[in-house]
């Protein structure tokens, strides 16, 4: 991790700042404002995926390793610059980056007010009293379109997102209607489920597939249990989203006897960033199609 | 009247029936009365309920029989061997050993299998107790120096934890789950590993028993049946040990029952070693069942909270119970403060320590190793408020490490061992979760608040033994214990707020704004200037209530004072660098070590090292690991841990030189 502050002062030209650079040499100066590519650190997931949605590579992301492992795609351009932890990125190299624009959650992690000081901030929110992440995240799309001047690429994707979300739902309609009960494990023993609240329960409206879990959820949507809440859902379809639970428990007889599985109502599904903005909703429901063999 | 109605054995059949009772009510939700018998031994495998039963519930209590007979049986035997009635495998250090063997192995593999996780658990518990044990040995067994080693190692190994947990808590979300004591079960293979483990190991210790009794009443008449009493404990000890490790590894943190049980069963009237060993198993294996029994009852109510987090809370408050039954000796296994040959310190002193300060603070607020090509009025404008704000919080800690180490006659003494910071943390996080994270203000208040409430326990358990050293640091364990287990709850919950949560506990400097910085340096200035009041005080308080008297000083009201002032102090700082910092530990001591001694000017150096260590905490986190920065308290809980334990033995040779010249 320490080794990225060398990287700052050495790294190599990506495309986008060679073209910035040619740009600079040909073009007279106030029209680069206009038309280079915004300078932009970002300190939340679900924004950064939405700034690559847009076409536009943030030049800094909070926890820029992690962010691979974790919200797998879309993938950050190789060089991204790693900002320090998102509930406290390092605020000094923010600084040192000079970017146009700060992109952080309202909310969460540092204030909006002191991230002004550094650089104009837009501080969006995902998870607020609402409970509509993925309406949040849609304006999300929007505000940010506003502020790059990327509001046309916005409505392409936007619009192009909700056709495939209704050819998904129109699809969900050869599914057997049963509900969805979204779990994950947190180790061989405890589980989370996926309810109201959360982006995952947003998508499964939209595409017209019920979920399940009607129980109480905290503020991000979730809630944790032992085993046995999935069995107080017998009529659902359990949807896993990876890695899988370890081999001993998929054998043993408390997991055999849930309805569920044995049923065979059991789909593993690719794993996807809980918590992140409209890219990661629409992955979502792409691993929950092919995930129910939807036609 | 009802203490002497109880036997041990009325106690265990009581505590074993509520506890069959509670078990049964969480039970019935699954299966109907008449159905139950048959549930639980033959399930039929088309109904969930049944299977669920049989498979879950079943082993969970039985997990829970054996693993609170083992650990109250582990701790009986570790009381013993220690001659310390609060000696147990969470205060000797052994489950935070484990647990932080255990999450960095985690960091290493994909996937822990139970017998990776034990391994782990087991080297590290082993490398706890040696380190406890190795410095202890050199103090004889002294029961304060064994218990506050166990403290120091606990607390280090779990600052370290916390940092891992601050980086990865999304992948180390599974140790969190059993570092908080979860007890659901899937099978019944904790089941079979316990009772192996258990039927291996136990008759071994057993083995002692006679032994043991002896060594128990004194060294010398162990010798004189030729027992090498060093020898022996080591073996036990050894063998006590990997039991425990083994069983925390398999079941997770379940601290205190081993210390419960074990007091209870002296309470109820179990004089001898061998009874309290029998009763105390009995009713270990009784009273886990009891507390899991709570959790599995309230759970529709309160959600899944670990077991393990049940018995930190209680065994935290019955800590506090038993504290009467350490003997008050009059002769201090913490020696008291003692008169130093030189006189008074010179200005020199004075002088250089503020031009160290002042060194430390310029370095840091001017140093440009990763943000090269910044002009250095845009990196003073981000530092001064971090090095003020660290500044600040390094002299409240210092005063108030003073103003403790006076007050308790105790020169081990500190807020953060007094567990008034531990305090001071948990009013931060109520304050955290009732107001958020948009203004400082509040989290300051449920600082003070904490730490002075805490601190109030202290002094009523402190009144009430006279202000004797021992038990007032035995009070600031068990706060600290408690501070611990709501954090891991609150990690293991997977809110996403846990991460700025632990940043919050652990001392983050870094989000320090001008206005706190400004506060924090308004309120350490005040506690310099109001330090001198307290000279008179400082100087006769720690003399004792006769001379204090005599001198016409009412030391009650003065001690009151004196430790509303360090609560308030230590509030404030706890807020800015976390509980576990040290530094009103050190600052002091280092202070003495140069040769300050008496007055306002011992203060004045105390604050002034202070400063520097918490200035040079914040700079270290800031460059350690760049971008990431680690919270200074953290860093100032690295340096403080092994300072406070080289502290611990240097005093113990010079203790040992001088009885021996």
């Amino acid at each position: 991790m320490s080794v990225s502050g060398t990287n700052i002062d050495n790294h190599t030209l990506t495309r986008r700042q060679f073209a910035a650079a040619l740009a600079a040499f040909v073009l007279p100066s106030p029209l680069i404002a206009a038309s280079a590519t915004p300078k932009i650190a970002v300190l939340d997931w679900g924004w950064a995926e939405s700034l690559l949605a847009l076409q536009i590579a943030p030049l800094a992301v909070a926890e820029a390793p992690l962010y691979g492992d974790r919200v797998v795609e879309p993938a950050l351009p190789a060089g991204t610059i790693d900002l320090g932890l998102r509930s406290w990125p390092n605020m000094e190299l923010l600084r040192k980056i000079k970017p146009d624009l700060i992109l952080s959650q309202a909310g969460y992690g540092v204030s909006e007010s002191r991230l002004n000081e550094i650089a104009p901030t837009l501080a969006l929110p995902l998870y607020s009293s609402a409970r509509q992440p993925l309406q949040a995240a849609e304006h999300a799309i929007r505000e940010i379109a506003a502020r790059t001047g990327r509001q046309a690429i916005a409505e392409d994707y936007l619009q192009k997102s909700h056709a495939r979300l209704d050819a998904i739902g129109r699809e969900a309609k050869s599914y057997d209607g049963r509900p969805l009960l979204i779990i994950k494990f947190a180790d061989d023993r405890v589980i989370d489920i996926y309810g109201a609240g959360g982006l995952f329960d947003d998508v499964l409206k939209r595409i017209g597939i019920a979920n399940a879990w009607d129980g109480p959820t905290n503020n991000w949507g979730f809630a944790t249990s032992g085993l046995e809440a999935i069995a107080r859902y017998p009529e659902a379809r359990l949807a896993i989203i990876e890695p899988a639970p370890p081999g001993t428990l998929l054998q043993s007889a408390l997991w055999q006897a849930l309805p569920a599985v044995r049923a065979g109502r059991v789909t593993m599904i690719l794993p996807t960033w809980v918590f992140g903005g409209f890219p990661s909703a629409m992955r979502f429901a792409e691993v929950l199609k092919s995930g129910l063999a939807l036609a | 009247m009802i203490l002497r109605l109880m036997t041990p054995a009325r106690l265990c059949v009581a505590t074993a029936l509520l506890a069959l009772a509670l078990y049964v009510a969480a039970m019935l939700g699954y299966a109907s009365w008449a159905r139950l018998p048959q549930a639980l031994l033959q399930p039929d495998a088309d109904i969930f309920g049944e299977v669920y039963l049989h498979f879950s519930l079943l082993p969970r209590l039985l997990v829970a029989i054996l693993a609170g007979a083992a650990l109250a049986f582990v701790g009986t035997i570790f009381q013993q061997i220690l001659k310390n009635p609060l000696a147990e495998p969470s205060t000797l250090g052994v489950m935070s050993g484990a647990q932080l063997a255990i999450t960095l192995l985690s960091l290493s593999v994909v996937s822990l299998t139970a017998f990776e996780r034990e391994m782990a658990g087991l080297a590290g518990g082993l490398a706890a107790v040696a380190i406890v044990i190795g410095l202890a040995t050199r103090a004889g067994f002294a029961p304060m120096t064994l218990l506050l080693c166990g403290m120091i190692i606990s607390f280090s190994a779990g600052s370290a934890s916390v940092i891992l947990a601050l980086f990865h808590h999304e992948y180390l979300r599974s140790v969190f789950i059993w570092g908080s004591g979860s007890l659901i079960q899937n099978d019944f293979s904790n089941v079979a590993a316990l009772t192996v483990r258990m039927i291996l190991l136990m008759p071994l210790l057993l083995l002692f028993v006679r032994p043991l009794a002896i060594a128990g009443l004194d060294d010398a008449s162990a010798r004189s049946l030729g027992l090498s009493p060093n020898g022996l404990r080591l073996v036990v000890l050894l063998i006590a040990t990997v039991l425990s490790a083994t069983i925390v590894a398999r079941v997770g943190v379940i601290a205190f029952v081993g210390l419960a049980a074990s007091n209870i069963a002296r309470l109820a009237g179990a004089r001898t070693f061998r009874l309290r060993l029998l009763w105390a198993t009995i009713l270990g294996a009784a009273l886990l069942p009891l507390a899991d029994g709570l959790v599995l009852v309230s759970a529709p109510v309160l959600g899944d909270i670990p077991t393990g987090t049940v018995t930190a809370i209680t065994g935290a408050v019955l800590m506090l119970v038993f504290l009467k039954a350490i003997p008050a000796s009059p002769a201090q296994d913490m020696q008291t403060a003692r008169p130093h040959p030189r006189t008074a310190v010179a200005r020199r002193t004075l002088t250089i320590c503020l031009i160290a300060a002042c060194v430390v603070a310029l370095i840091s607020l001017s140093e440009q190793f990763f943000i090269r090509g910044v002009d250095l009025s845009t990196v003073l404008a981000g530092r001064w408020p971090r090095v003020l704000t660290s500044a600040g919080a390094g002299v409240m800690l210092a005063l108030a490490g003073g103003v403790t180490q006076a007050i308790t006659r105790n020169p081990m003494a500190s807020p953060e061992g007094l567990g008034v910071s531990g305090g001071a943390g948990l009013g931060i996080i109520a304050a955290f979760f009732l107001g958020g994270m948009a203004s400082p203000l509040m989290p300051l208040l449920g600082g003070i608040l904490g730490a002075t409430i805490s601190f109030g326990l202290v002094i009523l358990v402190a009144r009430r033994r006279n202000y004797a050293p021992a038990p007032v640091l035995l009070t600031g364990i068990a706060i600290g214990t408690l501070a611990t287990a709501v954090i891991s709850l609150i990690v293991a919950s997977g809110d996403p707020r846990a991460s700025y949560i632990l940043a919050w506990t652990m001392g983050p400097t870094f989000r320090a704004t001008g206005i706190v910085a400004i506060i924090a340096a308004v309120i350490a200035f005040l506690g310099l200037a109001i330090s001198p009041l307290f000279r008179r005080w400082l100087e006769v308080v720690p003399l004792g209530d006769g001379v204090a008297k005599a001198l016409g000083i009412r030391p009650g009201r003065a001690r009151a004072v004196l430790l509303l002032f360090a609560a308030t102090l230590t509030g404030a700082a706890t807020m800015i660098v976390g509980p576990l910092s040290f530094v009103g530990l050190m600052a002091p001591h280092i202070a003495r070590e140069i040769g300050a001694r008496g007055g306002t000017r011992t203060l004045l150096v105390s604050a002034t090292i202070g400063a520097s260590l918490m200035v040079s905490a914040d700079w270290l986190g800031r460059i350690a690991d760049f971008p990431y920065e680690i919270p200074a308290g953290v860093i100032a809980a690295f340096i403080g841990g092994p300072y406070f334990l080289w502290a611990i033995f240097s005093q113990n040779r010079s203790v040992a030189r001088n009885t021996s010249s």
